[in-house]
Formats: C-alpha cells, sequence, structure tokens
C-alpha cells in the first residue's frame, strides 16, 4: 500500500522496476502467508469438526454397523434405526421435555433478575461497582459441586427435591452472574446519548429506557438468552444431583449411560449436540461483544 | 454514566439477594455438613408412651434384658389396629450405671417379640456434634491423593495446550481469511458442547473397537486394536481426557482472546508492522502484554473449571480407576453408594478452597510481576 | 409376548374388572418398587402389574426416596403406597422402623398352593422368629456367559457346567494365547463387588465376611492378580454391563447379573450359551438376590394389598417377569419349558447354579441400613487396591478388614450365610481390629 501513495512521485525507471520486483515478492510473501494461515484455519476447523462428523456417522448407522470392527467412516446405509431408537427410549421424552422447561424457566428467571443489574452496572457509577463485578466474576466460577450438595440436603429437608422448577432456581443461581455481565456489556454497547436525547424530549427515565435502550438491546439481550439456554441445556453435575425420577436429558443420559447400548449412547450425543449446533450459529456474532465487557 | 445516590443499588438487590441465598446459604449449610456427625441415643420411658418422663438412656447397639412387655391395639388411620409393642429394658449406661425404662418396637431389635428374653438398641433420638471424622475420612481415603494428583495433572497439561491453541484461532481470525465469519462459527460450537457429549465423542475414537483402532487396522499399521483404555498405563486414558478436554474448552479461551485482541488499538500493530517487526516479535512484544489482562480472566477461569471436570472422565474410563475430585463427591454423594453427604461436603469444600487459593495465587503474581516491571523502567 | 400368557393375561384382566378385589377408583391400589427403574423395564413391570385390576398405580422409585416416602407416610398417618417391592436390603431399614404388616398368615396361606423357597421365606423374617415382613417375590443371581466361539478353547475335561476358576483361568489363558486378545470381560465399573463379595471370597474362603482376611483369601487375591487378570481384557475397568462388549464380540467370556446379560441373550440367542459360575477350592460361591413384597402399616386396604402380593406369587405372573424381565420365580410351580430360546439358556444356567452339590449361596450382612452401599466400597476397594494399583496384598486385607469390621459395629450388622449366624454385629474370625 505504501508503495502506491509514493508511485505519484516521479521515478526512473531502473527505480519503477526495482519497486515492481519489490512488490511482486512482497505480494508472493502475502500469498503465501495468506495460504499458510488459511491451512491452519481448515486445520483447526478439521479438528474441531471431524469428532462431530464420527458421531452422526454412528448416529445414522445401523446399529449392527455401530458395533462392527472396523468401523467405516461413513453411514453405509443410512439408518435412522439407532436414532429412533434413542428417541422412542423410555423416559427420553420427558427428560428432554424437564431440560427445556428447566432451560426456559431458567432463562426467563435470570434474564428478569439480571436486566436491572446489567443496566445498573453499565449506565451508574456507585461505590462498589468494581466489587460488585469481582463478586460477580468470582462466584461465577464458584465449584458447582460446592453448592449442589448442600441444596440437594435442604431441598429435601423443605420437601421441594426431584422437580424441575427447583433444579431451575439452581441453574438461575448459576447462570445470574454470566448473564449480568453479558447484559450489562450490552446495555453498555447502547451509546448514552440516545437515552438522553430521549429524556431532552421529554421522557421519563423509565420511558427512555423501554423505548429507547431496551429495542436497541434486544437483538443483544436474545442472544444472552440463548447463551443460558445452552449452559442450562448442558449442565449435568447439579442436574443429576438435585433430581432422581424427574431428570433432565444429560442427567438421564449420564444416569443410564453405563447400562446402555453403544448405538444408544452414540446416538444421544448426537442428539444432545444438534442444539448447540444451532445456537451458536445464530448467536456468533454476538459472543465477541457478550463477553468484551467481562475483560475489562 | 450516571450518577445516582439509590437507584443502582435498588436495581441490584434482586440479583444479589438471589445468589446471597443460592451461594450464601448452602455455604453454611455444606459447612454444618462437613464439621457435624448424628449420633443416636435410646431415652427410656417411666410408661409405655413417647410422651412420658425419661428414666435414662442408652447407646446404640447397647444388649438389653427384657422384664415386661406391653402389647397395645395401635389405631391405624384407615380406622384399622395393628398390635404395637412397648417393652421394659434393662441395660448399662455410658456411664456404666444400670438403667430400666420402657422402649417402643421403632427403637429396638428383639427375635420374638411376644418370647424373647434380650433385646438390642437399634434406634433412638438424633443430636447433632462437632467433628472431624468426616474431614479424616476424606484424608485416610486411599483415592484421595490419587484424585488431586490426576485432577492437578490434567490442569497442567491441558490450560497450557489450550491457550495456545484459543491464540492461534484468534489471531487466524483477526487476519481475515476468507470464510473468516464461518470459521468463527466452527471454532464456537464447543463452546455449546457439554463436557458429558465430549467424553462420549472422544470415547467413540479411542474405544477398541473405536475409530482409531479402525484406522490403524484398516490401514494395515497394526493387526490387532490396541486397547487404549486400561489400567496397566493410565497415561493414555489422561491423553484422551486432555484431548477432550482441549476439544471442548478452548472456545471460550478463544472467544476471551479475540475479545482482547480487539480491544488493541489498531495503531500499535500497524506501528508494529511498519517498523518491520516479525509476526513473531509482533506477538511476543505487543499482542501478548496487552492481552494479559483477558489472559488472566480467562486463566483463572479455566483453573477453577479444571477443578470441576466430571462426565467427561466418567465417559471415558468408567469413572472409577481414574479418578477425579469432583467425581469422589459424586462417589460419596450417591445414595447407591457411600451415601454420605457429609464427606460429600468436604469433598466440595476442599475443591472450593484450592481452587481459590490458585486463583489468588495467580493474581498476586500478575501482580507482583507487574510491580517487578514498573521498578524496573 | 406369547399367546397363551396373553390369553391367561386377558382372562386375569376379565376376571379383575368382574369380580373387583375391594378396589375402587378413587383409591386405587399402589404399589411403590425399587425394581425396574431403568426405563424400558418399568414399562414392561407397569403392564404385568396394571394387568391385576384397572385401578393399580406402579410407581418405581429409588431405594433411599422410597424409604423417605414411606418414613413420611407413617409421621403423618396418612399413606398412599400399599405394597412396597424392593431387595432385601431394603427391608431392614423398614423393619428396624416397624413400618411393615406381619404378613405370617397371607404367607401360609400363599404357601397352600404354591411352594416357596424355604431359605428365601427365612431372609424375609429378617431374624426374628415371629414376624413375616415380606413375601419373596423373584429372585436373581449373577452367572457368567460365553460366546460360542470360545467353546473351542476350553481346557480337555472340563465340564462348562461345573467348572473351577483354576480352569476358568487356563480357558482365558488359552483363548489369549489363540487370538492375541484378552477375551474374558469382568464387570470392573459395574458389579464387580458382587464378583468379590458372592463369587470370590466364598468360593475360596467359605464365606463372605468372616474370612475376609484370611490365608485363603489373601490366595485368592494372588489368583485373581497373577493368573486370571492378566488374560483379562484392559478395557474391563470401564465395562458396566457385560452385554455390550460380548454383543459386539470384544470378549467371549463374562461375569454379570442375568439381568444385564439378558439383553445379549435375547438379541442372539444362537450365539450365546449360560453357565455357572466356577467353583474354587472351598466351593461354587455364587450370590441369590432376593426381593420382596411388604405392605407399610399406613396402607388404605390391606386387603386389596394382600390380594396384590397373591397375584404377583402366581405361576403366571412369575413365568411373564422371568420372560419380560429377567428375575427369577421364587415358587416351584413355573413352567420353564415354553419360555424362548436365550431366556430358557439363561434359566438353565441359574438352576445348574444354584441346584450345583458344591454351591454356597451368599448373602450380604443383614442390617447394614443407610450406610449399605459402603460395604461394595470396601470389597470395590479390596479388588483395585490390590488387582489394578498392585499394592501388597496382606496390607490391602488387613486395612480393608478394619474398615470392614467398624463398618459392621456401628451399624449392629449381623452375619448371614455363608458366614455362621452372629449374636449382635458380625465379627470377623481373624481380628479385623
Amino acid at each position: 500500500m505504501s508503495a502506491e501513495t509514493f508511485s505519484n512521485a516521479p521515478v526512473s525507471v531502473a527505480q519503477a522496476q526495482a519497486w515492481d520486483a519489490q512488490r511482486r515478492r512482497a505480494r508472493i510473501q502475502l500469498r503465501l502467508r495468506r495460504a499458510g494461515v488459511y491451512v491452519v484455519a481448515v486445520a483447526l476447523a478439521v479438528w474441531i469438526l471431524l469428532p462431530i462428523w464420527l458421531i452422526a456417522n454412528m448416529a445414522f448407522s445401523t446399529p449392527q454397523d455401530v458395533r462392527a470392527f472396523p468401523k467405516s467412516f461413513f453411514p453405509n446405509p443410512i439408518s435412522l434405526e439407532s436414532i429412533s431408537f434413542f428417541l422412542n427410549a423410555q423416559g427420553i421424552i420427558p427428560s428432554t421435555g424437564n431440560s427445556i422447561f428447566v432451560a426456559i424457566v431458567t432463562v426467563v428467571l435470570s434474564t428478569i433478575l439480571a436486566v436491572p443489574a446489567g443496566y445498573a452496572i453499565a449506565r451508574y457509577v456507585f461505590r462498589g461497582r468494581d466489587a460488585i463485578r469481582l463478586v460477580m466474576l468470582s462466584v461465577r466460577a464458584f465449584p458447582i459441586v460446592v453448592l449442589a450438595v448442600p441444596l440437594a440436603v435442604i431441598f429435601l429437608q423443605l420437601g421441594i427435591f426431584d422437580q424441575p422448577f427447583t433444579l431451575a432456581l439452581m441453574h438461575t443461581a448459576l447462570t445470574l452472574p454470566t448473564t449480568i455481565l453479558v447484559i450489562s456489556s450490552v446495555f453498555a454497547s447502547v451509546p448514552f446519548e440516545f437515552e438522553e436525547a430521549a429524556q431532552v424530549f421529554g421522557c421519563t427515565p423509565l420511558q427512555a429506557f423501554f423505548q429507547v435502550v431496551l429495542p436497541l438491546a434486544l437483538p443483544g439481550i436474545a442472544a444472552s438468552a440463548i447463551l443460558t439456554f445452552v449452559l442450562s441445556w448442558n449442565e449435568v453435575f447439579a442436574a443429576i444431583l438435585l433430581t432422581l425420577s424427574n431428570r433432565t436429558l444429560p442427567a438421564h443420559i449420564l444416569y443410564n449411560l453405563d447400562k446402555s447400548s453403544d448405538p444408544f449412547k452414540f446416538a444421544s450425543a448426537f442428539v444432545m449436540l444438534v442444539p448447540s449446533l444451532i445456537f451458536i450459529f445464530f448467536i456468533r456474532r454476538y459472543l465477541f461483544n457478550m463477553w468484551g465487557q467481562i475483560n475489562k | 454514566m450516571r450518577r445516582a445516590k439509590w437507584t443502582p443499588y435498588l436495581l441490584l438487590v434482586p440479583s444479589l439477594f438471589y445468589l446471597a441465598l443460592f451461594f450464601l446459604y448452602p455455604m453454611t449449610q455444606a459447612f454444618g455438613l462437613a464439621f457435624s456427625r448424628e449420633t443416636q441415643t435410646l431415652s427410656l420411658r417411666a410408661e409405655p408412651v413417647e410422651s412420658a418422663a425419661t428414666t435414662g438412656a442408652l447407646e446404640l447397639q447397647t444388649e438389653v434384658v427384657v422384664l415386661d412387655r406391653q402389647q397395645l391395639d395401635e389405631t391405624l388411620p384407615n380406622g384399622g389396629t395393628r398390635p404395637s409393642f412397648w417393652y421394659l429394658i434393662q441395660g448399662t449406661d455410658l456411664a456404666g450405671e444400670t438403667v430400666e425404662g420402657w422402649a417402643s418396637q421403632r427403637s429396638i431389635f428383639i427375635e420374638n417379640r411376644r418370647t424373647s428374653e434380650t433385646a438390642r438398641v437399634t434406634g433412638g433420638e438424633a443430636t447433632r456434634e462437632w467433628t472431624f471424622e468426616h474431614v479424616n475420612r476424606m484424608l485416610t481415603d486411599f483415592r484421595f491423593s490419587s484424585a488431586i494428583s490426576t485432577t492437578l495433572l490434567l490442569m497442567v497439561l491441558i490450560i497450557p495446550a489450550q491457550f495456545v491453541l484459543a491464540i492461534i484461532m484468534a489471531l487466524v481470525l483477526q487476519s481475515q481469511v476468507r470464510g473468516s465469519s464461518m470459521f468463527l462459527y466452527i471454532y464456537a460450537i464447543p463452546l455449546g458442547i457439554s463436557d458429558l457429549v465430549a467424553g462420549i465423542l472422544w470415547f467413540a475414537i479411542f474405544t477398541q473397537r473405536g475409530f482409531l483402532n479402525s484406522l490403524m487396522v484398516s490401514a494395515g499399521l497394526i493387526d490387532l486394536p490396541f486397547i487404549f483404555i486400561r489400567a496397566e498405563n493410565i497415561s493414555w486414558m489422561i491423553s484422551i481426557i486432555v484431548l477432550a478436554e482441549i476439544w471442548r474448552a478452548t472456545s471460550i479461551v478463544m472467544i476471551i482472546v479475540v475479545s482482547g485482541l480487539q480491544a488493541i488499538p489498531k495503531d500499535y500493530l500497524e506501528a508494529g508492522e511498519v517498523f518491520g517487526a516479525s509476526m513473531w516479535q509482533r506477538l511476543r512484544h505487543i499482542i501478548l502484554p496487552l492481552l494479559k489482562p483477558s489472559l488472566q480472566v480467562a486463566l483463572i477461569l479455566r483453573t477453577i473449571l479444571a477443578f470441576q471436570v466430571f462426565a467427561v472422565v466418567i465417559a471415558i474410563t468408567g469413572g472409577d480407576i481414574l479418578t477425579v475430585l469432583s467425581n469422589e463427591t459424586f462417589r460419596w454423594y450417591d445414595p447407591a453408594r457411600f451415601n454420605n453427604p457429609s464427606v460429600a461436603a468436604v469433598y466440595a469444600g476442599f475443591i472450593m478452597i484450592v481452587s481459590l487459593a490458585i486463583s489468588l495465587f495467580y493474581m498476586r503474581a500478575v501482580r507482583s510481576q507487574d510491580e517487578a516491571t514498573k521498578s524496573a523502567t | 409376548m406369547n399367546t397363551k400368557i396373553r390369553l391367561s393375561l386377558m382372562a386375569l384382566a376379565a376376571m379383575a374388572l368382574v369380580v373387583p378385589p375391594a378396589l375402587s377408583q378413587e383409591d386405587p391400589v399402589t404399589f411403590i418398587s425399587t425394581q425396574f427403574n431403568v426405563v424400558e423395564e418399568a414399562e414392561r413391570a407397569r403392564a404385568i402389574v396394571q394387568a391385576f385390576g384397572s385401578g393399580v398405580e406402579f410407581v418405581v422409585s429409588e431405594e433411599g426416596p422410597a424409604i423417605d416416602l414411606l418414613r413420611a407416610e407413617a409421621q403423618s398417618g396418612q399413606g398412599v403406597q400399599d405394597v412396597m417391592g424392593a431387595l432385601h436390603g431394603t427391608f431392614p431399614t423398614l423393619a428396624g422402623e416397624d413400618l411393615l404388616f406381619d404378613l405370617t398368615d397371607l404367607l401360609a396361606d400363599i404357601e397352600a398352593s404354591a411352594d416357596i423357597n424355604d431359605a428365601y421365606v427365612e431372609l424375609g423374617r429378617m431374624g426374628t422368629e415371629d414376624f413375616q415382613y415380606y413375601v419373596p417375590w423373584m429372585q436373581a443371581t449373577l452367572t457368567m456367559a460365553a460366546n460360542n466361539e470360545a467353546l473351542q478353547y476350553l481346557p480337555e475335561g472340563a465340564d462348562i457346567n461345573a467348572l473351577t476358576w483354576d480352569q476358568m483361568a487356563e480357558w482365558a489363558q488359552a483363548m489369549f494365547d489363540a487370538t492375541g486378545e484378552a477375551k474374558m470381560g469382568l464387570p470392573v465399573a459395574g458389579l464387580i463387588h458382587r464378583f468379590m463379595q458372592g463369587y470370590m471370597f466364598p468360593s475360596f474362603t467359605g464365606g463372605m465376611v468372616t474370612q475376609f482376611n484370611s490365608p485363603e483369601a489373601a490366595e485368592m487375591l494372588a489368583f485373581l492378580r497373577d493368573d486370571l487378570w492378566p488374560y483379562v481384557n484392559p478395557q474391563s475397568i470401564s465395562y458396566a454391563f457385560m452385554n455390550e462388549p460380548l454383543l459386539s464380540g470384544e470378549v467371549w467370556v463374562a461375569f454379570d447379573h442375568v439381568a444385564r446379560l439378558k439383553p445379549a441373550f435375547d438379541q442372539a440367542p444362537e450365539d450365546f450359551i449360560a453357565f455357572p459360575a466356577p467353583a474354587g477350592p472351598a466351593g461354587r460361591g455364587f450370590m441369590p438376590i432376593v426381593a420382596g413384597l411388604g405392605i407399610p402399616y399406613t396402607t388404605g386396604d390391606v386387603a386389596a394389598a394382600e390380594d396384590l402380593i397373591r397375584y404377583m406369587l402366581s405361576p403366571e405372573v412369575q413365568a411373564q417377569v422371568l420372560e419380560q424381565l429377567g428375575f427369577y420365580p421364587v415358587i416351584g410351580e413355573v413352567d420353564v419349558a415354553s419360555l424362548p430360546a436365550g431366556a430358557a439358556l439363561q434359566a438353565a444356567a441359574v438352576a445348574a447354579q444354584s441346584a450345583s452339590e458344591d454351591g454356597i449361596p451368599s448373602l450380604l450382612p443383614v442390617g447394614l441400613g443407610a450406610r449399605g452401599g459402603e460395604i461394595n466400597e470396601i470389597y470395590i476397594n479390596t479388588f483395585t487396591r490390590v488387582i489394578i494399583d498392585g499394592e501388597d496384598i496382606q496390607t490391602v486385607l488387613d486395612s480393608e478388614a478394619e474398615r470392614l469390621q467398624a463398618l459392621l459395629n456401628e451399624t449392629g450388622a449381623s452375619c448371614w450365610a455363608p458366614d455362621p449366624a452372629s449374636e449382635g454385629p458380625c465379627q470377623i474370625a481373624t481380628g479385623g481390629m
């Protein structure tokens, strides 16, 4: 680029040729580097995708092919037998229902709690603001084991053990700190001037929030809700400790893992990762914004 | 930014209250579980009814003589009756004194309700007392030290590899190659994949009749499948868990690193380029130093999560031969196994203390390093 | 389900509709079971139980919550559960808290027309003389299974129905030498504790608990470590249910619970045979697993609960439970001839095992209560420390014996067969402390 800026200046033919050669060399170098980066990018993609391909391959093979050795790397013939066996197995539908219920309640609760808190952290200067952010970060990384064992005992005593709703309360506690931090970075990315302008034009702070800030923040909040959903959908330790007959899908699968056949196991792994394939696709653009604030 | 006295606190109160309820309260409960135990003593009664005055107390398993018995017809909730027995028993209490009094069927074992002359105390009222018994059980359990060393080993192997890989991914994405939004999606996929699923995926590759053996046998490299999951050489199992964890949990580090990279002013990097710094020099002298805060956050996060590694280990190894701390917690808690939430609570507390200590150590190390550089310049 | 059984089932269902045995729609008879809580089994068990009458509920629950539930019902005085079905090991807690009706009369009534295994009836009395806490319901055990491919390597002169552990080790070695692969499998991530408690210890020492750290026990562990384990598939450490490695051909000979081997026999009865566990110097140790039916005293309807138990003990229902759920009858009147091929193979092995002349039926100590899982951990630890970690045998036996004795003393659990009956807590003969 810098070569082109200087090209307007009068230059000798030899000089121009030298520059030309240099430019060509630079271009080749750049292309080589591009190619190198590309090779690395593709290799990393293969590293991520290969195991997913293999498990999908297993999920769509016949049970005979799943048990066969050596195994084929492509399903031949493609069969829905394993998947349909998994989906029809007892307890899969109810536990999937439980998982969805728990995840939705978790999303609703944690979003309701996190929106005001996130707004406060994004918009206000107050004593203890940094301390609260630190608390959020440390609480977020708290071992689930530490909470799940005593909570199981408390829930047993209160007679609310083994209920999806109780598990959702627990999941809300686990996801709330992340949700607050993520939502606060969403609000921080909405320019404060818009809100001020709305107030100048006669809105109350509450009206300004609901009519100006919230609509702008909504896509980010939706992305955060999806992230919360995925966290709850995948959580297994608290789920296996806090439920018995009303298991969530991952808890049900983990509990039956040693009892289940290989076709069942691989089909279950595939079915469980499909939501993440879809959800991550939708929120991929928001991922960095969501984490931007936490780094600071 | 706004200044207000009360509004931010009011907005934060619901969340803080909720977190306190679900973090602080269970913590105090965990403390109680970890450091107290229930003991039972049987209070003897002056009359064959629960409300009668006590005449003495006996420890569990005390052998007693049956002096007398009384059969009452207990009325049942549904209107019927059933024979209910009370026994006048005599035994020696903890102080060595002979005590005598009535006890119900619920608190003794008797061979024949109508004719036996002796019985044994099997139940009573529970009282709580402080004890280090559960801590002792954890410390003397032969799996304890191997659970710690495996957990730490996994941490030491996984975290550095994750950081190198995450930085490479981030630089690739940063270089804006064609299709970089697709690459971003692919690299982020494991973010939504649970450790359980990751464990099953990698188990499918490394099990005896899995994909790796299929490939090697088909290619004629080996004649018989090689058994990776074996107790004689646990380094194979460790390697599989390490691969699975690197595969699964690098995404989150990558996201944090990319966010950190985006925050680095473009001028810095361009300046480096103008002065002819090589890729490596720019990484070493510009990018990494500026990324330090992000890396620190990621490091603390990953360290704490490394102590919670659970389902991957179960899915790959079966869980008992190669054990980790969270697996031991579950083993002690599990009603079908030890059924002992107290020792489980001790384990949970241990995990928390160690992971917090390591996080504090990181923060202090980073800070003192900063101070060292400051004082040097 | 074959037609004959289906017809008799329909007949029974019709009878139940015509002559409702004191059932009413408002208050169904509730059968709570700690068994069949694996998903597919629960559905099959529910179908069998509900054929008794339209007003029957079949509920499955884990052991702990089921006990808590009965306890809570006794405290509130309001009971929903009418029949409790559980393994023998669950009943001591219920008996200790005096939560059950005495079923002596009901048992006598059932025995008038059915021959119930006496040993199990005695188990149901929990060491008392005059109180029947449960009526035996069904039984299971753990046996061996082998792929027919393996039979060609069986040591010469060995009778597969009367193997010794030495012959088993020879056989495993022969398969290893011929194929280059260790083709024997043990459920190390599964019921390995039952293998130690009910099979290895009794076969070598003649007892399960009292001879825990005897020289014979040390010999047994040395045999396991040096003669058998080298020819056991190393990936056994991750096996919980043996049907899958049997079906995939990863192992050819395996030891496991009959219900956990069942899928292999159901899917490929022509590929597998079942046979009794081998015998050691002291005899052929094996573990009968007994489940019983009790009536909580808070039941709303004793007569209906008793009728349901009679129904569960009828030859037709016992046959259905065997065929569909893999648990074996406790009464002698069940015709096993008409079973499907796989179930018949397993039934023959179970019968041969329990009828073997040198058989040593082995049962866990009674009265461990809430700490019932802890005794398993002691046997698992013993296996892991000696076989996997290679610790010194006597050191391991002595330190685990100490834990075992402490557990027995703290719970007051008493010995059961094959250990000599104990007054008070069971004592390890060679001084556990």
